[in-house]
């Protein structure tokens, strides 16, 4: 169980890590947008889930789920509003 | 030292390219990588809570999650016409 | 309340209480707004069926911005995305049509791969970023139930 842990940390880790030199080397913010994707399902499933395998379902588990599920429905959402905002920036001549 | 606490420690570094696109990013790019750095570090605490044996401190990861998504929510609306 | 009781971990009568009384408010807050058709949300059930093939996109974008990455980080090629629109009817301003609509821009949103940029109610089309160009008919919700 030990080493099922291991493995979920270091893949939530990897994906939060990779998603953040995403956002770093991709071109301009739409292309960067896109790696809050990941960073906000993988990442935070992966970790929720091995605090449930450590702690099962007691009081840390239930709210690392919590957690994850706020993360996975503020990502869509945070996503589609930077990307308008930038599109009526765009539209009215603003600098993005 | 555990497993917890070493992956708290590299989610912290992270936060590094989040703020390189804050600082030299266009004003939507600073955004998206504030937004990042929001969600890193709601993971940040989940693994921290772990780390040091605190469950209250689920609480916090929880709560900034919220703030998260509320203040970027916040701050694209106002990027849309009045910054 | 659920939420409520999963957060505090416990049954404690004081904390029932106040559970009761904290899921009272939001019941009410919910109601005065559902009366006053500030938000009109009415969801098909049936919708769900997406979810699976929704689960199975997220996946394989997670795999398709993975191998951007590698391509923009170790092989130094240029990832440039891209703006697709597609035909997508609008509908009213029903409780269902505000549904459809709002679900269809989470479940394009929520696969990584694509995001809505706006929703053109004029021209009956969405207007979708892409990372890497990919089929139209992978993108969920726009194959979905037919307007009414």
């Amino acid at each position: 169980m030990s080493a099922a842990i291991d493995v979920l940390l270091a893949i939530g880790v990897a994906v939060e890590l990779a998603c953040c030199i995403g956002v770093l080397v991709m071109g301009d913010a739409y292309d960067k947008l896109h790696y809050l994707g990941p960073a906000t399902i993988v990442g935070p499933v992966c970790i929720a889930a091995a605090i449930v395998t450590q702690e099962s379902l007691d009081q840390a588990g239930v709210k690392s789920l919590l957690t994850a599920g706020l993360l996975i429905v503020a990502g869509p959402v945070l996503t589609h509003a930077t990307a308008r905002a930038m599109s009526i920036r765009q539209r009215d001549g603003e600098p993005t | 030292m555990n497993a917890w606490l070493v992956a708290a420690a590299a989610l912290l570094v992270g936060l590094v390219p989040c703020l390189v696109v804050m600082v030299r990013g266009s004003i939507v790019e600073a955004l998206v990588g504030l937004q990042m750095a929001g969600v890193l570090e709601t993971v940040t605490l989940m693994v921290l809570a772990e780390g040091f044996h605190r469950a209250p401190f689920q609480d916090l990861a929880l709560v900034l999650a919220l703030l998260t998504l509320a203040s970027g929510l916040v701050f694209a609306r106002m990027l849309e016409r009045w910054v | 309340m659920v939420v409520w009781l999963l957060l505090v971990d416990t049954i404690d009568p004081e904390e029932l209480a106040a559970g009761a009384v904290a899921a009272a408010l939001a019941a009410t807050v919910a109601t005065t707004v559902h009366r006053r058709g500030y938000i009109r949300f009415q969801p098909r059930l049936r919708w769900l069926r997406h979810t699976p093939a929704l689960l199975w996109n997220v996946l394989v974008d997670c795999r398709l911005l993975g191998v951007a990455l590698w391509q923009r980080v170790v092989l130094r090629r240029p990832v440039t995305g891209t703006t697709v629109r597609v035909p997508f009817e609008h509908g009213g301003d029903t409780g269902r049509d505000g549904a459809r609509r709002a679900l269809v821009n989470f479940a394009i949103s929520l696969t990584p791969n694509s995001y809505v940029i706006d929703i053109d109610p004029e021209a009956h089309s969405l207007l979708i970023h892409q990372l890497v160009a990919d089929l139209p008919d992978r993108i969920p919700g726009l194959s979905a139930d037919p307007a009414p």
